[in-house]
């Protein structure tokens, strides 16, 4: 690729890009590193292979190194799958850079004599003016993406709370654990009655606060049954409200399937 | 043109308004999230902010075709951000479940063509998942940050490929650029085409190809080869990627062929015909050989649609009435809202007679604008479709496709209007807020009313953040339950899917709704359920949870038996011997019927 500054440039961003996304513990910045590998690069060298004797406009020549980048994302998985292990990060990084380093050398053979880089470095030559407009747009809009991801307090909607029962597998006295996670609008009062086998009686009551988002995990032991499983029920009340809210019900242990 | 206009509406102004306006959508969205108000139209004066200026720019004759092609692209990044931002940080479209789904299965599997319980046939698609997936892969995303970079930029390939296909079809930048922003007005464009969906990904690659091919048509015979490449490539991806965009582009390509044959006589290059037998050849031995259980889904919903338009025009069914909500639970569109949608509709109509005119006087030999015109006026004859119930979708999917014709006839007689009203501010302003009408009253015809803005999924109430009803029994599923079948209605089996991470279905086949649906089991629910080894049923007594639209938010209504369906829907998996009942969050209850029974 001697003399053709800009596939060898190319050739050498992909690895760069694909070791770094590889390698870069935080998604976000590897996203930052991968995205010339997975949205420029195997269109831009498939588009010099194609047009290795000719030029191309610089406006077509970007659309079409990204949208031949995303083809050849969406055909890929096709060559990639039925390799050994599967579709892996190491397979796409090596799919990706083959394509870019041949695609590369087939224009580097094809051109008729070493080219310049196809795209021309952008000069910017904005005024202060210019500039404050664009910073305070680029500021404008991330307020805007951050505002989205702030929960508001929305005191028309519905708040709710949830009950929940899970038998623990392989512990030598059966037990369950009960959870309970407030998601009303308000601190509340709860009571929680547990009972065996629809017995009238409850074996335990517990009562106790929770607010917004607070949950409370209890161990349920249900008295002893000599092994045999037995149906635990929890009825969950709130304060204020005389009939039953919530109700749960789960094997202790599990009975065989 | 004076300079104080160049001075203006030079990029970096369009920037910032682009950046105000979307401020103001982010307000509405805040608003509408925290149950203050459900009404769009703040969120229309927020794009209207940033897209007025741009279309008012797109309209002079001074600016370049490179600061068009960044209007378009700042434009196309603005209005994805509107749908991004109505849906943060999580795909509530029931497609976008379905794909982001399988992008999770590839992404954990290291394979292609898992099965989806939702919708059978989008694994044998895998061109968009596959892509996404990679980006999980490698930089370690979850689905929702990848999916939707992943369309974010197929989206700006899609305005840039229209840009310079128009462009090229035309032969001015002013054409495409207004052609590019009266596309915007398409009914599916604002929300519909920018969700995680097969198309999202196909459509773009459609619009790269017809690029190309316009680039081919006007190229040396020397470089018709160079240019051939790109389309293979971009054809095969599309092929992968989606059914019906992968019939699209041979119908297209074949119109094209024979287009050109009207025009000029002559099979020989640069007819594309090749590139026609070439699609036709890879769509037809990747539904034969790879998807051959697309012919099951597509087939019914288009005899559906035949029969629903016969049973309409012969009087045996009612039409379909517009802008009306599925449920009683639906906002209907208010007068405004109709107003709008309907203006646009009309105004396009009216424009569209100077658009054919101008496209007969000026590209009657370019094939392309042949295809344009036809597409045009074959545009207004989808509308009609929307009038027979089944025949809706069939009407709408078509719309996408055809809108890129009636965008280019109508750009010509928009340009020839400007050019004969001596480019006086009042004209430009006028076109500028015709476009702008048709961007509104698209978006209008194409999605719900009640649903333009986000809707409450997290809320925060004494300091802390509540999820809804839906997508807590999802992560409470996710955390709590090991691998898992579920059955579910149609907008919780979403949440379970994806972040739930389970195998969830949901809907008529098999018949899941009628199980969660009826009072009492009348003895082939159970054994169905075990058939597919479902293990956990999912009732929720909400009407609403039927509807993928609605039933993944909090609810403002008090329960009434207008929104709750009877109780024994519920009540009776209690009555199933040995099933553990261990999850209530008061609408949703989660069944555990046991391993293997």
């Amino acid at each position: 690729m001697r003399g053709n500054r800009d596939l060898a440039l190319a050739v050498k961003v992909a690895i760069v890009s694909a070791v770094l996304a590889l390698l870069l513990p935080v998604p976000v910045l590897s996203l930052i590193a991968a995205a010339p590998l997975f949205f420029f690069l195997p269109g831009y060298a498939i588009v010099c292979v194609a047009f290795a004797r000719r030029t191309i406009d610089p406006a077509r020549l970007l659309v079409l190194s990204v949208g031949l980048s995303l083809a050849m994302l969406a055909l890929l998985p096709l060559v990639i799958d039925p390799l050994p292990g599967g579709i892996s990060p190491g397979w796409w990084a090596v799919a990706l850079c083959l394509v870019v380093i041949g695609c590369a050398r087939g224009a580097a053979i094809s051109r008729r004599k070493p080219a310049r880089a196809a795209v021309r470095r952008p000069r910017f030559r904005g005024t202060r003016a210019e500039l404050g407009l664009l910073a305070g747009g680029l500021v404008a809009a991330i307020v805007a993406v951050v505002v989205v991801f702030i929960p508001f307090a929305a005191k028309n909607a519905l708040g709710y709370s949830e009950l929940w029962i899970e038998a623990k597998q392989g512990k030598a006295v059966p037990v369950a654990t009960l959870g309970i996670a407030s998601r009303e609008q308000s601190s509340d009062r709860f009571t929680v009655e547990l009972r065996t086998n629809h017995s009238a009686k409850p074996f335990e009551v517990l009562g106790f606060r929770l607010s917004p988002g607070e949950q409370k995990l209890l161990t349920v032991r249900p008295p002893d049954s000599n092994g045999r499983p037995v149906k635990v029920s929890a009825t969950l009340f709130i304060q204020g409200m005389t009939k039953p809210y919530r109700r749960v019900a789960a094997w202790i242990p599990e009975p065989p399937g | 043109m004076n300079s104080r206009e160049n001075q203006f509406f030079a990029l970096p102004a369009a920037v910032l308004a682009t950046g105000v306006g979307l401020l103001i959508v982010s307000i509405a969205d805040a608003l509408s999230r925290a149950t203050e108000t459900s009404s769009p139209v703040l969120a229309w004066l927020g794009i209207l902010v940033f897209a007025l200026p741009i279309f008012y720019r797109l309209t002079s004759k001074a600016a370049s075709p490179r600061e068009r092609l960044m209007l378009i692209l700042l434009l196309g990044l603005a209005l994805y951000l509107v749908k991004v931002m109505r849906d943060a940080p999580l795909f509530t479209f029931s497609d976008e479940q379905v794909h982001a789904f399988n992008a999770v299965r590839i992404d954990q599997t290291g394979a292609l063509f898992k099965h989806n319980p939702i919708l059978e046939v989008t694994p044998y698609y895998p061109g968009l998942e596959g892509a996404t997936s990679a980006l999980m892969k490698v930089t370690g995303l979850s689905v929702y940050p990848a999916g939707i970079v992943l369309v974010g930029i197929a989206r700006l390939v899609m305005l840039a490929s229209l840009f310079l296909l128009f462009q090229r079809v035309s032969g001015s930048a002013r054409a495409a650029g207004l052609g590019v922003g009266i596309y915007t007005g398409n009914f599916n464009f604002l929300y519909w085409g920018a969700q995680f969906s097969y198309e999202s990904l196909a459509l773009p690659l459609l619009l790269l190809v017809m690029m190309v091919l316009a680039e081919r048509e006007t190229a040396p015979r020397s470089a018709l080869r160079a240019w051939g490449v790109p389309a293979l490539l971009a054809i095969a991806a599309i092929v992968v990627t989606h059914h019906l965009t992968s019939y699209a582009t041979a119908g297209f390509l074949a119109a094209l062929a024979l287009a050109f044959w009207f025009v000029r006589r002559s099979w020989r290059p640069p007819n594309p015909w090749p590139f026609a037998l070439a699609a036709a050849a890879m769509a037809g031995f990747w539904l034969l050989v790879v998807a051959s259980n697309t012919v099951g889904y597509l087939s019914p919903v288009l005899s559906n649609a035949v029969e629903a338009i016969a049973h309409t025009i012969g009087g045996e069914d009612p039409p379909r009435s517009l802008f009306s909500g599925n449920g009683p639970s639906v906002e209907p569109t208010p007068l405004l809202g109709k107003a709008v949608a309907l203006l646009a509709v009309l105004a396009l109509a009216a424009c569209l007679p100077f658009g054919l005119r101008e496209v007969y006087r000026r590209h009657m030999k370019k094939p392309f604008a042949l295809i344009f015109a036809i597409a045009a006026v074959a545009f207004f004859g989808t509308l009609a479709l929307r009038l027979a119930p089944p025949a809706w979708e069939t009407g709408n999917r078509a719309s996408e496709f055809l809108f890129i014709g009636l965008a280019f006839t109508l750009s010509c007689a928009f340009v020839a209007a400007l050019a004969r009203f001596s480019e006086r501010r009042r004209w430009r302003a006028g076109v500028a807020g015709l476009i702008a009408l048709f961007l509104i009253g698209g978006a209008i015809s194409g999605w719900p009313w009640d649903s333009q803005l986000a809707k409450p999924m997290r809320i925060s109430a004494d300091g802390s953040t509540i999820p809804s009803p839906s997508l807590s029994a999802a992560e409470w599923s996710r955390d709590h339950i090991e691998g898992g079948r579920f059955a579910a209605t149609n907008a919780d089996a979403g949440l379970l899917m994806v972040p739930g991470g389970k195998v969830a279905f949901a809907g008529s086949s098999p018949a899941i709704e009628d199980i969660l649906d009826v009072e009492s089991f009348t003895g082939w629910e159970l054994p169905l359920l075990r058939r597919h080894k479902l293990r956990y049923v999912v009732p929720d007594r909400r009407y609403a949870s039927a509807d993928t639209l609605r039933g993944h938010f909090f609810t403002t209504d008090e329960p009434s038996e207008e929104t709750l369906k009877p109780k024994s829907s519920t009540a009776k998996f209690n009555r199933i011997p040995d099933v553990s009942r261990v999850y209530a969050n008061g609408a949703i209850t989660i069944f555990d019927l046991g391993e293997g029974r």
